[in-house]
């Protein structure tokens, strides 16, 4: 009768065990509902709460409006529950917007910790106070109040939201120009010791393709000079972003891609030329 | 009252057409009875010689001929005519020919055969390293190609920032 009775409960028990064992196969932090959370899908979750915002932005321009034209009291109240809402959508929008790019430095390759930690550190303070502000909209009694903290959410971001992001579209390009400055580097020594081994054997006369190897080491001088160029104008992001002087800080960005391209070229002719080297060892 | 008096000058001028045509052949018959009367004329000539002189003049065969006289306008015409016809027959005789010739066919442009370049591998075409290294410089060459610095998905937010009432 235990027998029988053990075996009952076994059959259904079973399931839940096998339920049990899969789960605890898992990653802690899969288990914890954190499944995939990747850039992917944090830009997902921008675009959604851009779309979001746009909706209410115009419900809010109606509202904003109809209280201009009407002035009654109804319309005013519409008024403020429209532009709280559009306010927390658009506080919504930065924190998306924000945790998108720290996904994103997040998996870059590349970038030194160190760089990446002190934008972290900046990302999360930005998200936080977004966040916080978020949470006190709705404490506002009229919609001078409404403005004031608009305006105050205006001057974050425009005075550090923006500078972090800029920062931080700036930076991670950085560390997939210098990989791959590392790579060619590493070949053209993998070439020179090719090189060094062809000599050593009399089986070619390498002095045209020594020559060539130092022309990629300049090529690679020059790619490493764009790139420092770059790097220069970084801190040229930092600066007000409102008032007469206004820093164009769009402008600076596309000024450091522009110059991240070139470096890149840089290093397409060196390995333009490397593979005029490999061509030449491996013929007669 | 102008369009009326234009619609009755319209007939006017049909009618004093139709009278220029209609006086064609009747000056047609003029020039030709005019040369019919300068035959006799002509022929008449050394009758009225003979009376007067008393003597027997032996005319040539080429003064009895009576010379036809044309008129300078009509020899223009005529020989401007003539030209005219020869350039229309010239001109038609070129659009046969033009018509007559093969249609210029549209023949696909030859391609240039690239003559293979003559390579004779070293020793070290099949080493070990140098396949690597061309492995290797495969891959950066994608990298390098493939990488783009802009993300444009990330572009800053354009978000309405000016809350006022």
């Amino acid at each position: 009768m235990k027998t029988l009775t053990l075996t009952i409960a076994l059959i259904f028990l079973f399931p839940f065990i096998v339920h049990a064992q899969e789960m605890s196969a898992l990653a802690p932090n899969e288990a914890a509902g954190e499944v995939g959370f990747d850039f992917e899908r944090a830009y997902q979750d921008y675009v959604f709460t851009t779309d979001v915002y746009n909706n209410q932005h115009s419900a809010y321009l109606l509202a904003k409006a109809q209280y201009k034209q009407a002035g009654t009291l109804v319309s005013q109240t519409k008024a403020q529950e429209e532009t709280v809402k559009m306010l927390e959508a658009r506080d919504d929008v930065v924190i998306t917007y924000l945790t998108s790019l720290r996904m994103k430095l997040s998996e870059a390759e590349g970038v030194s910790n160190i760089t990446k930690n002190g934008l972290f550190t900046r990302l999360d303070a930005e998200i936080a106070w977004f966040s916080d502000h978020k949470s006190r909209i709705r404490s506002a009694g009229t919609l001078d109040d409404l403005a004031a903290d608009s305006d105050e959410a205006s001057n974050r971001f425009s005075s550090l939201s923006e500078v972090v992001a800029y920062e931080t579209l700036a930076t991670y390009p950085f560390g997939k120009l210098s990989l791959m400055r590392e790579e060619t580097n590493s070949i053209l020594s993998a070439i020179k010791d090719k090189i060094f081994e062809v000599r050593s054997n009399g089986d070619k006369d390498t002095a045209i393709i020594e020559r060539w190897a130092f022309e990629i080491e300049n090529k690679i001088t020059r790619s490493l000079d764009k790139e420092i160029e770059a790097q220069s104008i970084i801190p040229s992001l930092t600066g007000p972003g409102k008032g007469s002087q206004r820093v164009d800080r769009r402008g600076f960005y596309n000024s450091i891609i522009f110059k991240l391209d070139e470096s890149r070229q840089f290093l397409r002719d060196a390995t333009e030329f490397m593979n005029e080297i490999i061509r030449e060892i491996t013929t007669l | 009252m102008e369009n009326n008096q234009g619609q009755a000058q319209t007939p006017q001028k049909k009618f004093d057409i139709i009278g220029t045509l209609n006086k064609v052949p009747g000056k047609l018959m003029g020039m030709f009875n005019r040369l019919k009367a300068q035959k006799p004329k002509l022929a008449e000539q050394p009758q009225a010689g003979e009376q007067s002189q008393g003597e027997t003049v032996v005319t040539s065969s080429s003064a009895a001929m009576p010379r036809l006289r044309l008129p300078k306008k009509l020899i223009v015409a005529g020989v401007t005519l003539l030209v005219f016809l020869v350039l229309v027959l010239v001109v038609l005789k070129i659009m046969q020919v033009r018509s007559s010739s093969p249609m210029a066919v549209a023949t696909p442009t030859p391609t240039p055969t690239e003559i293979p370049e003559r390579v004779i591998p070293s020793q070290y075409a099949d080493d070990e390293d140098v396949l690597e290294i061309t492995r290797r410089m495969d891959n950066l060459n994608k990298d390098l190609n493939e990488v783009s610095f802009r993300d444009d998905r990330l572009r800053v937010p354009s978000l309405d920032w000016d809350v006022s009432f």
